[in-house]
């Protein structure tokens, strides 16, 4: 199967099946390339420790988005 | 009021004060959208070790990945990475 039939076929799918097919695909690279990915992933989403996280109010103070031409 | 609670993981903090600022305002225009429909954001998804589902959006060269803590009503940031594994070294 060439990559122009994978992607004539992707492009047909329902979204959902789009999304999870890019994330298997993206997987592939990962697993290949960087076999701590996924643990490193589990290890954060098991994070409770609050200091560990920056919310998103506290990321616009410290680093404001600024304004367009900055 | 927001429906979710956005966190990012302090170890990403790094890579996003390194964005330049145009990349950083529309990361915060998707932030802005994770907070309130994290669902709609998600451009794909894939597994953790475990099998808990994560979300991912691709901006400019970067990959995010992300975690919808239902329970919790948060969403959390747990990783930033090249959008294209091919050109990693």
């Amino acid at each position: 199967m060439s990559i122009e039939q994978i992607v004539t076929e992707a492009a047909a799918m329902p979204a959902l099946e789009r999304k999870q097919l890019i994330g298997r695909l993206l997987a592939i690279g990962r697993a290949q390339e960087d076999a701590d990915f996924r643990h490193t992933l589990a290890e954060r989403m098991d994070d409770g420790d609050p200091s560990h996280w920056i919310s998103y109010d506290e990321l616009k103070q410290r680093l404001p988005a600024g304004k367009v031409g900055e | 009021m927001k429906h979710y609670r956005l966190l990012i993981a302090w170890q990403l903090w790094p890579q996003i004060q390194a964005l330049p600022p145009g990349l950083r305002r529309a990361l915060y225009r998707v932030f802005d959208q994770l907070e309130e429909m994290p669902d709609a954001v998600s451009e794909f998804q894939f597994s953790d070790q475990s099998g808990r589902l994560l979300d991912g959006f691709i901006l400019g060269q970067l990959a995010f990945h992300y975690w919808i803590d239902f329970s919790d009503r948060h969403v959390k940031v747990v990783a930033i990475g090249p959008a294209d594994r091919a050109r990693r070294d």
